[in-house]
């Protein structure tokens, strides 16, 4: 691999990304479904961050409020600094050319699969290059450096889903975006694909210092993070840090167990909180 | 397949303007053509060479400078002398002299007058003034005026002289006209300077000025500026004591009105082609866009700005509207070079600026049609919330906006008469656009909610494709349905073309068939002595092909008399056109009645019976010779009371056929004592021919056979004579006529409404009298209405030619004509000339015909059919399109079926089911539409610039040609529908399928 720095690309800062207290509602035909039920998380500028939870619990909505593709119903949404959801349409646009990079599920969803790889990297280049000038690195070069020169010239639809979805996260960072979102990134592909993709997210957390927030099922993509947040029932369970995972305690003071707590507290047990010197005990009534 | 649907919508745009610009011009054309007279400027005045020089200045300069409008002018000089013969003779000539006379004229000897004093005269005045090459004419103008000698230094051929020609008038070849005292000989050429001289000489010479009229020059002069073009002209010429005559404006004013009806059917079915033309480019940029969405969705997460979204979602559909341009341009223009033969002669095809604005609106309109479509999609990626609520609201507005404009529309035109057929409103081509809007919108709910309960009835059913094709259509969005707005309107359009072309068409074959009278006539003489009626009967013994006719026409009403019996199969005689069906004609006009008395013969003998009382009488017999056309009256010896024979001498006058017109007996000797009644009867009746008597049969004991006149006389029909039982006082004071009854009176006829009116006795009656073919009344009673007759106009009669010929006392003044139809008309015909009938002339029905279909409001309805097939290729085009756009987004779905364990057959069947919904949906639609939209937009269309002429148009829907065209359009849906699964698959399935075994 080689280094950016070296090429005289200048490396991206990453932006900071702050959920506070975010609520957000989902219209359905027999009601409103809560996706998010007040969610505060900080994410630091330059970190990597997986977002861990069952389905429907939540994940991929963050990272629409984080992307501008949705405001939330309630709380706010920071991406470096800004307010995304008073954002308009412009300023929007404006985000996503230069600060904030979506891929969403399903590679397809991120190429043009008639297009080749060093097309659909300059193709996401574009939004970038009218509004800030030419990109510090041209896709050969990004190829370059993510080793998958030999890509350029292929054409994305006659890929295999693995080597799809390590163009499709070279894309996203293209226009070297201080964040880049990544939905299940992983997702259905074999060990060694999967471990490809994860190299391309380290290269980026490293070489650019971009945040990058990823959505994943997979606890071995998770621990490829530097931070690992679960996401359950719309609210931050757990936190997964430095090799140890923490319950979160939320704004209004709710704690979600962790799963193997349940064994000794199952729902709707009675338990006494003790509060001791530096810590809080739970007695079984 | 973008830019072919862009350039038929360009093409149809544009091609309004090129053909109306064309039709126009073809209709002016026409007109000056064959209004040459009236297509020119004449400036004239009386004087000599200081007016002929003015002229000559005046013409330096033409009306409307060098705009083009007029042929160089040409100046003519007349002046009426009289020339003198050798032998002191006066003959009356005109002096003419006119420039380019010389290369106008051709010389059996000598040359062309050019000095003072030289003249050139024609061949047959130089023999009756018995001259020739440098004789010298003796010349006077006015009596008491003599003017110096002519010299002849050239003697003429005759020139042609036509309407058009140089030479066109026939008043300057006069020769053998003029009273006996003065005859007249043709025109004496002279040099301008020699008619000058008349000036002096007492009779000043008429000077004129003509501008004839250029049709290439007149198609570019809008007639304001003509009309002030000759204003100025006119004053010019007036400082000189000239006066300008025109009926250049009558003429412009005629084509321009005209043409104002033609612009207005042009101008709508322009506007529906390039309605339906744009609704399709809508629809084909709403499916690419479509098929484009993954590409805009991303362009529009990787943060594009306006205009690289706009390049991303419909670059290419701006480009495709671009490059239409030229190619609408060029089609249109193709289109109506291929339909020149439409045209005049001589009609420039053009693309004019007209045309050029008409096909840049239309791509302007594309692109905001490509912009509405893709609205969505390019604008600055915003929210993705409620964009799907608001897209289903816009939707149903615009539909609902769409069905209140078509019900509005055709309530508004309902109202203004033009829909109920009071009016004649080119509008009325908007009904079909209209209702296929209407109907289209309202269609395309219908089958989509039905399609809903199909869903639900197919979802159980272990028949997978047409489930999955049903809710391919249900699911998808946009939904497949949508596609179906813009074909039926493009099948009704289609229809409705076609439908109007062949009813208009129709009708104009009708009113020409009926204005020549019959496919072909012919004017004919008959040899002398010979029946036209009979030797028709032996050249078509079939009675199908051609039909004697007797024309007479005068100022107090037409006759035309027919052999009854070959009315309906020969002559033009459209349903409606008379009160009864033809085909009940033939009995009604030639009703049975005895048959004439004829005979041949040198004495004619009566047995007569006189009742006693009664005076001597003295008995006269009319009778007819058919050959010699004329009549005579014969007397036979005085009648006394008893039975006794009586003979009446006929002179010779009978060796050809005569017939016994009357009998009229009157007291001999004048005034004797009459008793009040007296009965004569008569038993027998014979010729002597030649001394040798022949019996000829007075219908005894057959009813009716005589009838008398005056009323009061009484006829009974014994088997053994006739007995007239007569007032006496009929014998002594009008007379009494015994009339064999040979033919009906009145005569049964045919008479048009306004011969009734204006011939019955009576308010109501249908009686009156007509001219006969002597020229003399005769009796008809108008049964049988009808608003015109063939050939003849409105005030017209129609009679069976053998009632006409009884009725004939005299010679025949009447234009003995044969009328012929069918393919053996030519054979028919040949077959009379061998019987010794001379054809004079022909004329076909094709000629009316061609003169009504160049008309600029015929032409234009080629344009109608152009436009709906213009539609109709839209139609197939779109349907095409969309097996291409969006098929990968279609394939991918179908693929993961496949993958998912449904058969690719199921797969190919869903595919077809699907397309041959909405095929069959819009072919439906359209059909019913376009039947309802022709049933009730027909009747008020314009036709005809100077209407029917009392022929009764048809304008009920004919099923054949709406039929074929849907049948077209349903085989080549069909064959899309066969072709939809292949490429919609394509070879993906096959690899699926390979993967899968």
């Amino acid at each position: 691999m080689t280094d950016v720095s070296l090429m005289g690309a200048a490396p991206s800062a990453g932006s900071a990304a702050t959920l506070r207290a975010v609520v957000h509602l989902y219209p359905s035909s027999d009601g409103e479904v809560v996706a998010l039920r007040g969610v505060d998380l900080d994410i630091r500028a330059g970190s990597s961050v997986a977002l861990l939870g069952p389905s429907g619990a939540g994940k991929s909505t963050v990272l629409a409020l984080l992307a501008g593709r949705f405001v939330a119903s309630a709380g706010q949404v920071l991406v470096g600094g800004e307010d995304v959801g008073r954002m308009g349409a412009a300023r929007l646009a404006r985000l996503r050319a230069l600060d904030v990079a979506l891929v969403v599920q399903g590679a397809g969803r991120n190429l043009l699969p008639y297009a080749t790889v060093g097309d659909n990297v300059w193709f996401a280049q574009r939004g970038a290059a009218a509004r800030r000038g030419p990109p510090a690195l041209d896709p050969e070069q990004l190829l370059h450096i993510f080793d998958a020169t030999d890509l350029a010239d292929q054409v994305c639809g006659a890929l295999s889903p693995g080597v799809q979805q390590l163009a499709a996260v070279i894309a996203g960072v293209a226009p070297l975006p201080g964040l880049l979102l990544l939905d299940e990134p992983t997702s259905r592909l074999e060990p060694s694909a999967r471990d490809r993709v994860l190299s391309a997210v380290s290269t980026i957390t490293a070489r650019f210092g971009t945040t990058v927030v990823l959505v994943t099922h997979d606890p071995v993509v998770a621990e490829s993070a530097a931070r690992a947040v679960t996401i359950r029932d719309g609210r931050i369970g757990a936190e997964g840090l430095g090799g140890s995972e923490y319950a979160v305690v939320a704004p209004d003071g709710s704690l979600q167990l962790p799963a193997d707590a349940l064994g000794v507290l199952p729902p709707g047990s009675l338990v006494r909180v003790a509060r001791c010197e530096d810590h809080i005990e739970l007695r079984k009534q | 397949m973008m830019l072919a649907v862009a350039a038929v919508a360009v093409a149809g745009g544009a091609v309004g303007p090129v053909f109306l610009r064309s039709a126009g011009d073809s209709s002016l054309v026409a007109a000056v053509g064959a209004a040459p007279v009236a297509s020119t400027v004449t400036t004239s005045g009386q004087g000599g060479r200081a007016l002929w020089k003015e002229l000559e200045r005046l013409g330096a300069a033409p009306p409307g400078g060098r705009k083009g409008w007029f042929g160089p002018p040409s100046i003519e000089g007349a002046a009426g002398v009289r020339l003198t013969d050798a032998q002191g003779n006066p003959f009356a000539t005109q002096l003419i002299a006119r420039s380019g006379l010389c290369a106008h004229l051709s010389f059996a000897t000598g040359h062309c007058p050019r000095g003072v004093g030289e003249a050139a005269i024609s061949a047959r005045s130089a023999r009756i003034l018995d001259v020739g090459l440098g004789s010298r004419l003796r010349t006077t103008t006015t009596p008491g005026f003599n003017a110096p000698r002519l010299s002849v230094v050239g003697i003429y051929r005759l020139p042609t002289v036509t309407s058009a020609g140089y030479w066109n008038d026939p008043a300057d070849f006069s020769f053998g006209a003029g009273t006996p005292n003065l005859g007249a000989v043709d025109a004496t050429m002279v040099s301008p300077p020699t008619v000058w001289l008349a000036a002096f000489l007492g009779d000043v010479p008429s000077l004129s000025m003509t501008w004839q009229a250029r049709p290439s020059g007149l198609r570019n002069g809008p007639l304001g500026a003509l009309r002030q073009a000759l204003v100025a002209y006119r004053t010019r010429a007036s400082r000189y004591g000239l006066t300008v005559s025109t009926g250049l404006f009558g003429l412009l004013g005629g084509v321009r009105s005209a043409g104002t009806s033609a612009a207005t059917v042009a101008d709508v079915a322009s506007f529906e082609l390039v309605g339906v033309g744009l609704l399709v480019l809508y629809l084909v940029v709403t499916t690419a866009a479509a098929d484009r969405r993954d590409e805009t969705e991303l362009a529009a997460r990787r943060g594009f700005a306006r205009r690289q979204a706009l390049i991303v979602a419909v670059g290419d559909v701006g480009v495709m509207l671009a490059l239409s341009l030229p190619l609408g341009l060029a089609a249109a223009w193709a289109v109506v070079q291929a339909a020149s033969g439409l045209f005049s002669n001589g009609t420039p095809v053009t693309l004019d600026w007209g045309a050029v604005a008409a096909a840049v609106a239309v791509v302007a309109a594309g692109l905001l049609a490509a912009a509405v479509a893709t609205w969505d999609l390019w604008r600055t990626p915003g929210r993705a919330a409620d964009r799907k609520s608001r897209s289903r609201a816009a939707r149903a507005a615009a539909e609902s906006l769409a069905v209140a404009l078509a019900a509005t529309g055709l309530v508004a035109l309902a109202a203004t008469g033009s829909l109920s057929g009071g009016g004649r409103d080119p509008l009325a081509l908007a009904a079909p656009g209209l209702l296929a809007v209407g109907a289209g919108v309202l269609g395309l709910r219908l089958a989509d909610a039905m399609l809903r309960l199909a869903l639900r009835a197919t979802a159980g059913s272990s028949n997978l494709g047409p489930f999955l094709a049903v809710r391919a259509i249900v699911r998808t969005q946009p939904s497949p349905l949508r596609r179906t707005l813009a074909l039926t309107a493009a099948v009704t359009l289609a229809g409705f073309g076609v439908e109007a072309w062949a009813v208009t068409a129709a009708n104009r074959s009708r009113v020409a068939l009926v204005d020549n009278g019959a496919a072909l006539v012919a004017d004919v003489s008959a040899p002398a002595g010979s029946s036209l009626a009979t030797l028709v009967d032996r050249a078509d013994p079939q009675g199908r092909t051609a039909m004697a006719v007797e024309e007479i026409r005068s100022l107090s009403g037409d006759t035309l008399a027919v052999q009854a019996d070959r009315l309906a199969a020969v002559a033009a005689w459209p349903a409606r056109l008379s009160s009864r069906p033809v085909s009940t004609l033939a009995r009604y006009l030639d009703p049975p009645s005895p048959s004439p008395i004829s005979f041949t013969g040198s004495a004619l003998s009566a047995d007569v019976s006189l009742s006693r009382g009664s005076p001597p009488l003295l008995l006269t017999a009319t009778v007819y010779n058919n050959t010699a056309q004329e009549e005579e009256v014969t007397p036979f010896a005085t009648l006394r009371a008893g039975t006794r024979r009586v003979t009446a001498s006929l002179s010779g006058f009978c060796t050809t056929t005569c017939r016994l017109v009357n009998l009229s007996p009157t007291v001999a000797g004048g005034n004797g004592a009459v008793p009040p009644h007296v009965t004569l009867a008569l038993l027998h009746l014979s010729t002597l021919d030649p001394g040798r008597p022949t019996t000829l049969a007075i219908h005894a004991g057959v009813r009716n056979a005589w009838a008398a006149e005056p009323p009061g006389v009484i006829v009974a029909h014994g088997a053994g004579g006739i007995r007239f039982v007569i007032p006496g006082g009929d014998l002594t004071a009008q007379g009494t006529q015994l009339t064999p009854v040979d033919a009906p009176s009145p005569i049964p006829a045919v008479a048009t409404t306004t011969a009734l009116t204006l011939g019955a006795v009576t308010p109501g009656s249908t009686e009156f009298t007509a001219t006969g073919l002597d020229g003399n009344p005769i009796d008809v009673a108008g049964n049988v209405s009808a608003t015109r007759l063939p050939e003849l106009g409105s005030n017209a009669v129609l009679v069976g030619l053998g009632n006409a010929e009884l009725a004939q006392t005299g010679p025949s003044v009447a234009v003995s004509q044969v009328w012929l139809r069918g393919r053996s008309a030519a054979a028919v015909l040949q077959r009379l000339e061998r019987l010794g009938v001379k054809v004079n002339s022909e004329l076909p029905a094709s000629t009316a015909l061609s003169q009504l279909d160049h008309e600029a409001v015929s032409v234009v309805y080629a344009l109608v059919l152009g436009a709906g097939t213009g539609a109709a290729l839209l139609a197939i085009t779109v349907t095409v399109f969309m097996f291409f756009a969006g098929r990968r987004r279609r394939r991918a779905g179908l693929h993961a079926l496949l993958v998912g364990g449904v058969p690719s057959a199921s797969l190919r069947r869903a595919v077809m089911v699907e397309t041959g919904i909405v095929l069959l949906v819009a072919l439906a639609l359209g059909a019913v539409t376009a039947w309802a939209a022709s049933g009730l937009a027909l009747a008020s269309l314009p036709e005809l610039t100077g209407g029917s002429g009392g022929v009764p148009l048809h304008h009920h829907v004919v099923a054949a040609p709406l039929l074929a065209v849907l049948a077209a359009l349903a085989g080549a849906f069909a064959v899309l529908t066969a072709l939809a699964a292949p490429l919609i698959l394509g070879r993906g399935s096959r690899k699926v399928r390979r993967g899968e075994s």
